[in-house]
C-alpha cells in the first residue's frame, strides 16, 4: 500500500492542475474572443456582403458562360445596347423585352432590310480605369471576340450567319460602329443587349498584350477592364471576388461602393451567414430554406418567376424513347403538384412548353399532361410495353433537388411498371454521357438568355443544335425555326413559333417538370432587387439603409 | 578521412536525408505518370463540360486544341514533363489561374488549419490517454472510453454543423465560422502563408483576431474527429509501458511520479509517431468537408472541385503536392522513429 501513496498525492496534485490550466486557457480564449475588435460599421451602407455557391471561374468574357460568370459580366462589362427597365406588380425591377434602349451606344439604326446596325456610341464615357469609350476600343472587342472562336464568335456565326470578319465590322468614325449580316435577322439589335457581348477597355487590356498572347488571355482571365459599373479589385477563386465601383460609370456612380462576393458552397451556411447577419444577400438557397427564411423577420426572401426550365430530357432516339407514345406515358406519371410542394415548396410552377413562359410568344394551350395512371398504363401498352420497361435516370452529384425529384419519378414511373436505375454522375461524366447519348434519360436544367421563342428553340429543339441533346427531330420544327431566325415578319414568327410549340409539346421529347424560378434572399435593408434574363444581380441597382 | 568513417560522424538525422532525399525523386516520377494516365481515364470530357450552350464542333475543336486535349496522350505528358521541369503545373480550367498560383493559395489555408488541429489533436489525445491510464477507473477513464467509442463513429461534416449551429447560431459566442478571416478585414501579405503568423509578422492585430476566430471551428472539429483515435492508440501503447517490469521497478526505487509518467510516455512514442505522421498527410486531402462547410477555400476543396469538373492541370497538380507532401511527413516521421527509439534502423 505504502508504494502507491506518493502516486495518488502526485496524481491528485496533477488533476488540479490540470483542470485549473485547462480551466484558465479557456477562459482567456473565451474573454480574448468576446473582446475581438467588431468589424468596422462606418461603411456599412455602401458595402454589400454577398454569399454564394460559386466564385466566376474566369474573369475573361470568352469563357463559357455559366451562372457565376453571368453575374460577374452582369456587373462588370458593359455593352452596346438593354433593355428598358420596366417595374412589375411585386415591386421587381424586370426588362421590357418590348423597349430595347441605348447603353453604351446612344442610338442605334437598324437598315429597312435588317442587314446593317449602326451604333452612336454615347460620348464620354470612361472605364474603371480612365480611359474614354470610343469606336477603336469597340472594334477592338469585336476583334478579340472574332478571333478567341468562342462566346461573340458563336453568337456572329451561328445566329447573325457572319461568313468572315473583314466586310461585316466597320469602324465608320471615332463614335460611329457599323456591323453588317448577310441576311435579314430579326434579332440584329436584341443581341447586342447579352451580357456575353461586352466592351473592353482596349487602352487597358492592349497594355497586357504579349507576344504570345495576343488578346491578353492571360490577364483577362483574371482581370477586369470594361465600362460597366463596377471593377474587380480582388478576384480570388474559390474564396472571394471583390467588386470596387466605377466612380465615372456613365449611369452615374453606383450607391454601393464595394460588393464582396463570398463563396460558401453549403447553402445551409449561406442561411446561418445571413440569419446572424454576416452577409447581406444569400444567393441560389434551396427551396426549403427559402420556406423557413420568409417566416424571419430578419430576411426578406424575393422571388420571381425567371426563364429556367427544369425537366427530364429522354434521348429521343434511344429505344424505348424513339415511340411517342412511351415519352407520352412518363409526362402522364409525373406527379407535378408533388413535386412542387414537396420539393419546391411553392417556389416553382409546372413547366408547360419548351419556351420560358415569361417570353413572348410562350403559349402553354397544348400542355394536356395530367397526372393519369390509367392513360399512362394503356399508352405503355400500345407502345408494347403493357408490363413497362427498365431504364437509367441521372442526375448531378451534389444537386440535391435533382436527387429527392429523382426519387419522386422512380417511384412514380414504378406504378407503370418502369424500372428506373438512379444513378448520380458528377458532372463531366453526366454532360459527356448525355452529349454522346450514352444515357437514356438525364435531368436538364437551362435558360436561354434572348428573351425570342425562335432564338430558344433553335437552341433546343432544332435537329441541328449540338445543345439539342434529347435528339429531337421534327422536319417540319427545323424548317419552321430556320424560317424565323431570318424572318422580319414578327407576327408571323409568334405564329410559327406556336406551332413548334404544339409539336413539340405533343411529340413530348422531355418529361416536363418546373419552373424552378430565381429566388434571391437579402437582409431587409437591401432595397432595389431586380432581375435580368442571365439570372445574375447588377448591383448597381441595389443600396442598403 | 575515408568516405565510410566521414559518413559514420554525420549525425544520424542527417545521414537519413541523406539516404532518403534521392529517392523521392523517383517516387514523384511514378506518382506523377500514374495520375496523369488515371486522370485520364476518368469519364468526362472538360471541353465538353466548359462550354455548355456555345458548344459548335468548331467551339469544341478550338477548346480541346487551346487545352492540348487533341494530341496523343504521350505528347501530352511529354509536354507536361516539359512544363513542369520550368515550373509550370499549367492552368487550371475552372479558376483561370494557373495551377501553382492556386496551390501556393490554398496548400497554405489547408496547412494551417491541419497543423494547428494536429498539434490540438496532439495534446488532447495524449493528455487524455495518460490521465486515463494513471487514474484508471477514474471519472476521466469513464469518459475516455466513451469518447473513444463515440470519435470513431461520428463524422466531421456533422460535428461541424454542430458546432456551428450551437456555438455560432444559437449562442454566439464565436465568430462567423465562414472564410479564413472576415471580409472587412484585408488579409495580411503573404509571407507564410498561415494568416495567423503572418499578421503577427506584419503587425496587424485585426487580421490575427479574425484569422485566429475563424480557426477556432474547424480546428476543434477536426481535433474532436481525430483526437479519439490518437487518444485509444496512446492509452494503449503507454498503459502497456506504465504496467510494464521497469516501470514498477522505477516506482519500487522511489522515482518520482512524474519521471516515471515522462519515462513511460517516452518509450510508447513510437506508435504515437506513427499515427500522428499518418493523420497528418490524411488530412490534407481529407479535410474536404470541414473545409467545404467553413468555406475555407483549401487544399481539399480544390482537388474535389477538379475531380468533379475533370480539372485535368489542377487534379494532376494536387495529387504531386500531395504526393510530396507526404513523402516530407514520412521522412520526418523516420527521422523522429529513430530519435524516440535507437533501436529502430530505418
Amino acid at each position: 500500500m505504502k508504494l502507491f501513496s506518493p502516486m495518488m498525492y502526485e496524481a491528485r496534485s496533477l488533476r488540479e492542475r490540470g483542470w485549473s490550466a485547462s480551466l484558465l486557457s479557456g477562459l482567456m480564449l473565451t474573454t480574448a474572443l468576446a473582446f475581438a475588435p467588431p468589424a468596422q460599421a462606418q461603411d456599412a451602407k455602401t458595402i454589400l456582403v454577398v454569399a454564394g455557391p460559386r466564385t466566376p471561374e474566369s474573369l475573361d468574357q470568352e469563357y463559357p458562360p455559366t451562372e457565376a460568370v453571368h453575374e460577374l459580366r452582369r456587373n462588370v462589362y458593359e455593352r452596346l445596347l438593354t433593355y428598358a427597365p420596366k417595374v412589375g406588380d411585386d415591386g421587381v425591377t424586370y426588362e421590357d423585352f418590348g423597349k430595347i434602349a441605348g447603353a453604351l451606344a446612344e442610338k442605334w439604326e437598324v437598315s429597312p432590310d435588317k442587314k446593317e446596325i449602326t451604333f452612336f456610341l454615347r460620348k464620354g464615357v470612361k472605364s474603371a480605369a480612365g480611359n474614354e469609350l470610343n469606336a477603336d476600343a469597340v472594334m477592338w472587342s469585336f476583334e478579340r471576340g472574332w478571333n478567341l472562336k468562342s462566346n461573340f464568335h458563336w453568337y456572329m456565326t451561328q445566329i447573325l450567319k457572319i461568313p468572315a470578319f473583314e466586310g461585316a465590322f466597320t469602324k465608320i468614325d471615332d463614335y460611329t460602329v457599323k456591323v453588317s449580316i448577310p441576311n435579314p435577322s430579326p434579332l440584329l439589335d436584341r443581341l447586342w443587349i447579352n451580357s456575353d457581348l461586352g466592351i473592353l477597355d482596349a487602352v487597358e487590356v492592349k497594355k497586357h498584350v504579349t507576344s504570345d498572347d495576343p488578346w491578353a488571355q492571360r490577364w483577362l482571365a483574371t482581370n477586369s477592364a470594361s465600362f460597366g459599373p463596377y471593377q474587380v479589385a480582388k478576384y480570388s477563386p474559390g474564396q472571394e471576388v471583390v467588386y470596387e465601383a466605377n466612380p465615372s460609370y456613365y449611369r452615374g456612380a453606383p450607391k454601393l461602393k464595394r460588393v464582396i462576393f463570398r463563396e460558401m458552397p453549403t447553402s445551409a451556411n449561406r442561411v446561418a451567414a445571413l440569419q446572424a447577419g454576416s452577409v447581406d444577400v444569400a444567393e441560389y438557397l434551396l427551396p426549403r430554406e427559402l420556406a423557413l427564411l420568409e417566416k424571419s423577420p430578419a430576411v426578406r426572401v424575393h422571388k420571381v418567376f425567371g426563364n429556367y426550365i427544369h425537366r427530364v430530357e429522354m434521348n429521343n432516339t434511344t429505344a424505348p424513347f424513339t415511340d411517342e407514345r412511351v415519352r407520352k406515358a412518363l409526362n402522364h406519371l409525373v406527379p407535378r403538384d408533388d413535386i412542387l410542394k414537396a420539393v419546391y415548396f411553392n417556389t416553382a410552377r409546372p413547366t408547360k412548353s419548351p419556351i420560358s413562359e415569361i417570353y413572348p410568344g410562350f403559349t402553354d394551350q397544348y400542355f394536356t399532361y395530367n397526372t393519369d395512371i390509367e392513360k399512362a398504363k394503356s399508352l405503355l401498352a400500345e407502345a408494347g410495353f403493357p408490363n413497362g420497361f427498365k431504364t437509367e435516370l441521372g442526375y448531378r452529384t451534389g444537386d440535391q433537388l435533382e436527387e429527392e425529384m429523382a426519387v419522386i419519378l422512380k417511384s412514380a414511373f414504378a406504378k407503370a411498371g418502369v424500372d428506373v436505375t438512379l444513378s448520380k454522375l458528377p458532372a463531366s461524366t453526366l454532360v459527356e454521357r448525355y452529349t454522346k447519348g450514352t444515357i437514356p434519360m438525364y435531368f436538364f436544367r437551362d435558360m436561354a438568355i434572348v428573351p425570342d421563342a425562335a432564338y430558344v428553340a433553335n437552341l433546343w429543339l432544332n435537329s441541328a443544335s449540338l445543345i439539342n441533346y434529347s435528339r429531337f427531330k421534327s422536319e417540319e420544327v427545323d424548317g419552321l425555326i430556320n424560317g424565323a431566325l431570318t424572318s422580319t415578319d414578327e407576327p408571323k414568327r409568334l405564329e410559327d413559333m406556336k406551332r413548334v410549340q404544339k409539336i413539340m409539346v405533343e411529340a413530348a421529347p422531355w418529361v416536363f417538370l418546373a419552373n424552378p424560378g430565381y429566388q434571391l434572399a437579402t437582409k431587409p435593408n437591401v432595397k432595389g432587387y431586380s432581375w435580368y434574363t442571365p439570372n445574375g444581380n447588377a448591383w448597381f441597382d441595389f443600396s442598403k439603409e | 578521412m575515408n568516405l565510410q568513417s566521414f559518413w559514420r560522424a554525420l549525425p544520424r538525422p542527417l545521414r537519413i536525408i541523406a539516404v532518403r532525399l534521392p529517392l523521392i525523386v523517383p517516387q514523384m516520377f511514378g506518382v506523377m505518370l500514374v495520375t496523369f494516365m488515371l486522370v485520364r481515364l476518368l469519364p468526362g470530357d472538360p471541353a465538353l463540360l466548359m462550354l455548355g450552350n456555345t458548344a459548335t464542333p468548331e467551339t469544341i475543336a478550338a477548346l480541346r486544341e487551346r487545352l492540348g486535349l487533341d494530341k496523343s496522350i504521350w505528347e501530352q505528358f511529354i509536354a507536361y514533363v516539359g512544363n513542369i521541369l520550368h515550373g509550370d503545373l499549367g492552368v487550371s480550367l475552372f479558376t483561370s489561374n494557373p495551377v501553382t498560383v492556386d496551390l501556393m493559395e490554398r496548400a497554405p489555408a489547408t496547412l494551417e488549419l491541419i497543423t494547428y488541429a494536429m498539434l490540438l489533436t496532439v495534446g488532447v489525445g495524449v493528455t487524455l490517454a495518460v490521465l486515463s491510464v494513471v487514474w484508471r477507473g477514474g471519472l476521466i477513464d469513464a469518459g475516455t472510453r466513451m469518447y473513444g467509442l463515440a470519435a470513431g463513429a461520428i463524422p466531421d461534416f456533422w460535428v461541424g454543423l454542430l458546432l456551428i449551429f450551437f456555438l455560432f447560431y444559437i449562442a454566439g459566442i464565436v465568430p462567423a465560422p465562414f472564410g479564413r478571416i472576415d471580409a472587412l478585414v484585408t488579409a495580411p501579405p503573404q509571407i507564410t502563408g498561415f494568416y495567423t503568423v503572418d499578421s503577427l509578422l506584419a503587425g496587424d492585430v485585426s487580421a490575427f483576431w479574425s484569422s485566429a476566430g475563424r480557426l477556432l471551428l474547424p480546428v476543434l472539429t477536426l481535433t474532436i474527429v481525430n483526437a479519439g483515435a490518437l487518444m485509444k492508440m496512446t492509452k494503449t501503447a503507454f498503459s502497456d509501458i506504465y504496467r510494464s517490469d521497469f516501470v514498477r521497478y522505477q516506482r519500487a526505487c522511489g522515482l518520482s511520479e512524474r519521471t516515471i509518467i515522462r519515462g513511460a510516455l517516452r518509450n510508447s512514442l513510437s506508435p504515437v509517431i506513427t499515427l500522428v505522421g499518418f493523420l497528418f498527410g490524411f488530412l490534407l486531402g481529407a479535410a474536404v468537408l470541414v473545409e467545404t462547410i467553413f468555406s475555407w477555400g483549401g487544399l481539399g476543396q480544390y482537388a474535389v472541385q477538379a475531380v468533379i469538373n475533370s480539372d485535368y492541370p489542377a487534379l494532376q497538380g494536387f495529387v504531386l503536392v500531395a504526393a510530396a507532401f507526404i513523402l516530407i511527413v514520412y521522412l520526418v516521421v523516420d527521422i523522429l522513429y529513430e530519435l524516440a527509439d535507437p533501436r529502430i534502423k530505418v
